[in-house]
């Protein structure tokens, strides 16, 4: 089969590769039909993810057709059509039982690296280094998926996969973000970051019933598109600095600040000046692995007693995080990888009601072969690239 | 002369003065990282087989105790989950005979008898006299009251004769807390999901795409 394979810093390849097989019971092998490129996918594209081998296999938004089963799966049939969360979750754990599924306790076989790293293990990821388990990934031709009768859910035939492929992560990850918030009519919410997160984070606040969504970021086509869902955006390259984007801030929240603020950017964020010289540079010594200019801001501009609420990526360490602030402020912070199979259903059902149509933050289309230039594309965000969806199988 | 060279040094010192703080912070940062990791390899390193080798590790596992207890005190499922035991197969009464799996493959083997057998609560068991290898063990099983299953707790404990030579030495200087650990993992998937996980990608042969690319 084709995949997309990791090969180093901004390197990554077509191959062609051995097909995947059923390993235990409760595997399915999916043949995909659409997989798209995550911000987070950037991370690794970008080197800042460890324990990547060359050649594994990227890809943890992706969805096709079930063309194999293991003997334990008994909830589905070869020819299901399906979407599969990102979050691989075995079910019977104490996490999974208490739908907090991106914490499974036995999803990922290399948990020994992460618990090293942090304390404890997360639930594995596809393609998402081998921290997270070295699971091959879905932007592939075909996909291994354990636990396949925990994590994907059958979708009708009457929504199209570009309609239903974000339910397997951005568009769960942005409403896990709005509902950590706690939001409350009257309630303001700002959104660091207007990627496919950001986006989804802005449509469900809104579902959710915040008064107002501010918007942050300094790329226009993604500032424009969270204008057309109704967010107030202030475009912080035309700020002068910190102080400069939090009086912005201050100013459309009538002096109080946001009840919550969501950080939709994560561990490459882009700060101002000095501050962005100085975490560019410990990242680049190795003594700092994540950059979190967002964060920082987030934590400032926050009104007292709200909520930080963090779908962004980090790996490791950051530095200058603002605590005296948080803890004087009474912050709460939320954070996590999404439980995906917790949202599966009530997020399908807003799609079926036409409340939301997830389609709308696709920007391209494009071959599985084309994907070096995807994430070249995707990487520089020119071409007013948002979101890319890649098709396996169809001619270029 | 002396004065004036004085004098450059003094002035090159103050300012200078944030360039050497810097340096100083980043090599004591160095300093801190590199103690930090040996001390850290120290725990992984190997034991020394002429010493006693105590392994011990906890896990919670969301099943009653009595499933857990079921599953262990039929020691022949132990291998299941077990990285370093090859089979256990039973003997007369409570005394089930052990075949290690190490780094040297099987080569050393034990009768143990279990000495303790409270149900759902504890098993203790303890080799014959006059195996190769003195070893007991014990694994304790409380129920919590919650909903969060049963902590389990197991200790295995070797102590070799001082002459012990060969598959034996092996077995034991690779054997690692960290080992019990995993297993304590995999036992816990074994009774949670049913399955242990693997991000293999074939059931057999190489798991790396690579060196099949066209």
């Amino acid at each position: 089969m084709r995949a997309v394979c990791w090969h180093g810093t901004e390197d990554v390849r077509v191959e062609t590769v051995r097909d995947p097989e059923i390993i235990n019971p409760r595997d399915a092998i999916v043949r995909v039909t659409s997989t798209a490129i995550c911000g987070s996918d950037l991370h690794l594209y970008n080197g800042r993810i460890p324990a990547m081998k060359k050649h594994d296999i990227l890809g943890h938004e992706f969805m096709g057709e079930i063309v194999e089963l293991g003997s334990g799966v008994k909830n589905l049939k070869k020819g299901d059509r399906v979407v599969v969360p990102f979050t691989i979750a075995c079910g019977g754990c104490y996490f999974c039982s208490n739908d907090l599924y991106s914490l499974c306790d036995n999803s990922n076989p290399k948990a020994v690296m992460a618990e090293k790293l942090w304390g404890h293990s997360p639930c594995g990821i596809f393609g998402f280094s081998h921290l997270l388990g070295g699971y091959s990934g879905g932007q592939a031709e075909y996909v291994r998926v354990p636990f396949a009768d925990i994590g994907p859910m059958k979708v009708p035939s009457h929504l199209e996969d570009d309609q239903v492929l974000f339910l397997t992560d951005v568009f769960p990850t942005g409403y896990m973000a709005a509902e950590n918030c706690d939001i409350k009519p009257g309630h303001v919410v700002a959104v660091w970051g207007c990627g496919p997160v950001g986006q989804f984070a802005i449509a469900s606040a809104k579902l959710l019933g915040a008064e107002k969504v501010i918007a942050i970021d300094e790329v226009p086509d993604r500032l424009a598109m969270a204008r057309s869902q109704g967010a107030e955006t202030i475009d912080f390259s035309q700020c002068s600095g910190t102080f400069d984007l939090l009086g912005q801030i201050k100013a459309k929240t009538g002096g109080r600040g946001p009840d919550a603020c969501i950080e939709a950017v994560g561990m490459e964020a882009h700060g101002f000046g000095v501050e962005h010289l100085y975490d560019r540079t410990k990242q680049a010594l190795q003594l700092e692995t994540d950059r979190p200019a967002a964060l920082r801001q987030a934590i400032m501009a926050c009104r007292k007693g709200g909520v930080i609420s963090m779908p962004g990526v980090y790996g490791g360490f950051a530095d200058k995080i603002p605590l005296g602030a948080m803890m004087n402020k009474a912050l709460r912070v939320r954070t996590g990888q999404t439980h995906v199979q917790r949202y599966l259903k009530p997020l399908l059902e807003h799609i079926e009601e036409g409340r939301i149509d997830p389609s709308f933050v696709i920007s391209h289309h494009y071959n599985l072969e084309d994907a070096p230039e995807a994430y070249r594309m995707f990487q520089s965000r020119t071409h007013a690239c948002t979101k890319v969806v890649m098709n396996p199988g169809e001619p270029a | 002369m002396n004065n004036t060279g004085n004098h450059r040094s003094t002035s090159f010192i103050s300012s200078h003065s944030r360039e050497l703080g810097l340096l100083l912070g980043i090599v004591v940062v160095t300093a801190g990282i590199a103690f930090y990791l040996r001390r850290n390899a120290g725990t992984f390193s190997a034991l020394s087989p002429s010493k006693d080798v105590k392994l011990e590790s906890h896990v919670t596992i969301n099943c009653s105790p009595a499933t857990v207890y079921q599953f262990w005190k039929d020691f022949k499922n132990l291998p299941q989950v077990m990285s370093f035991i090859e089979r256990v197969e039973r003997q007369e009464g409570n005394v089930y005979h052990w075949v290690a799996r190490g780094p040297a493959g099987p080569g050393l083997e034990w009768d143990a008898e279990v000495v303790d057998d409270q149900p759902n609560k504890l098993l203790a068991w303890r080799s014959l006299e006059g195996s190769e290898i003195c070893t007991w063990g014990t694994v304790l099983f409380k129920g919590r009251d919650d909903g969060r299953g049963t902590e389990v707790a197991v200790a295995f404990n070797f102590s070799p004769p001082h002459n012990l030579l060969g598959a034996a030495a092996k077995f034991l200087s690779g054997l690692e807390n960290e080992a019990l650990s995993q297993d304590l993992r995999n036992l816990k998937s074994h009774l949670e999901a049913g399955e242990i996980p693997s991000s293999r990608r074939f059931t057999e042969g190489n798991q790396s795409t690579k060196g099949i690319n066209v």
